[in-house]
Order: structure tokens, then sequence, then C-alpha cells
């Protein structure tokens, strides 16, 4: 009987500690992440830990809704202009932001 | 990206839309995603400038992206500052405030909520709710 509820607390404890670990790496930036999550048996970890859960907190980031869009001037993809933030927003238009990469 | 072409050929004249292209989410050399593979979507991640831009022109045009595009600096500020990666949804209002953040993606990336937020912040925008 001690031993069945010994045995349900560490595990219980090593679920704890590897999830709080997760959490901690998914707040690195992104190929700190990456670099972790190769060494990560798959799908094994995705199916015992709540990886959704913890990216959902973990990424959740700092802005709120109403907060000022932070500004930034970035190429275009061919190089021949820039697109700075606050002239969109200048513009007295709504601006659409699509984040993402190809792979 | 259907999705978002679409709501940008609805929406274009009256908000503005930009893609950002960040840095990759599962480049060969950091965790490659098997599902990838199928898909012959295998890339490692750029080291130069030149890499990612030539990489972004290849997203762009495999992905049948319509929005002007722009890529994020190697130092990735514009990612850190909108907790973008691996893919992320905004829309700011006319006053340059965040109207709608989705959550992050993969989870979280859904073109119909960025479409909802759209009927909110556009007047008179979407066929379901007739300007009065």
């Amino acid at each position: 009987m001690t031993a069945a509820i010994v045995s349900i607390c560490v595990i219980a404890a090593l679920w704890l500690g590897a999830s709080a670990m997760l959490y901690r790496v998914m707040r690195r930036p992104p190929e700190e992440f990456g670099r972790v999550m190769m060494k990560i048996p798959q799908p094994a970890a995705f199916l015992v830990l709540p990886f959704e859960t913890l990216w959902l907190r973990a990424r959740a980031g700092t802005l709120a809704v109403g907060d000022h869009a932070p500004d930034f001037r970035l190429s275009t993809i061919d190089k021949t202009s820039q697109v700075r933030m606050s002239e969109l927003t200048a513009q007295a238009k709504p601006v659409v932001l699509v984040f993402g990469s190809y792979t | 990206m259907p999705a978002l072409n679409k709501l940008y050929e609805e929406y274009r004249d009256r908000v503005s839309f930009l893609v950002v292209y960040i840095t990759e989410a599962h480049p060969s050399d950091v965790w490659q995603m098997q599902s990838n593979v199928k898909d012959k979507v295998v890339f490692a991640s750029p080291r130069t400038e030149d890499e990612r831009s030539s990489l972004a022109g290849t997203c762009v045009r495999k992905l049948g992206i319509e929005i002007p595009a722009v890529i994020d600096e190697f130092g990735n500020s514009t990612e850190a500052a909108y907790t973008a990666w691996p893919d992320r949804l905004y829309l700011i209002d006319r006053n340059g405030s965040v109207a709608y953040k989705s959550k992050p993606g993969p989870f979280g990336f859904h073109p119909d909520e960025l479409r909802e937020a759209l009927r909110r912040v556009v007047p008179g925008s979407g066929t379901s709710s007739p300007q009065s």
C-alpha cells in the first residue's frame, strides 16, 4: 500500500518537474526551444505532457488588447523598399499582421 | 493561407495587410517535422540575410501568399516584440492599438477569429451584418 502511494507521488513529481522544464524551455527564443525539442522523444512527450496548455501560456506574450502596437521597419521580400508599421497606422486604416514562416 | 488571401481580397480597400516572415518553425537542422519531409518542405535555417530573404521569397511563392510581405531582421526583434513565433495573427485598429491578438500558433492560428475581429473593427463589413 505504502509502496503504491510512494510510486504515485514519484510519478506525479516527475510529471510536474518535466512540465515545469518544458514550460521554461518554451519561453526561450525559438531556436533554443527547437534544439531542445529535437532531443525529446516524440510523440510520447506530447501524449504524456500537457503540451498545448503549456504552450498557450508560455507563448502568451506581453502585448494585450488595447496596447499600442510596437513599431518596426522591415524590408520587403524583394528588398526594393521598406515598410514601417507607424506609417501604416498613420493612414488611419486598421492593419492586419500575419506572422509566419514556411516550415 | 487561402482563408487569409480571401480576407485580403475582401478587406484590402479598407484595411492594410502585411505578412511578416519570421524565423522558421521547423528547419531541417533544428526541429524537423515528418509532415514537412512528406510535403518536401525541407530547408535548413538561413545563415545570412540573403539566405533568409531567398527562403522568404520561396515561402511566399509556394504558399501562394497574395498579401504584401516583409522579412523580420536577423535579430528577430519584431518576432520578439509581438511574441509571434511560430505563427500568429494580429489586428491593429486605426489608432494603432491592438484590437485582436490570436493565441500562439499552431494551436491558436484561426483566420475565422480574425474575420470576426474585422467585422467588429471595420464598420459595415461582412455580408451577414449589412450596413444599416
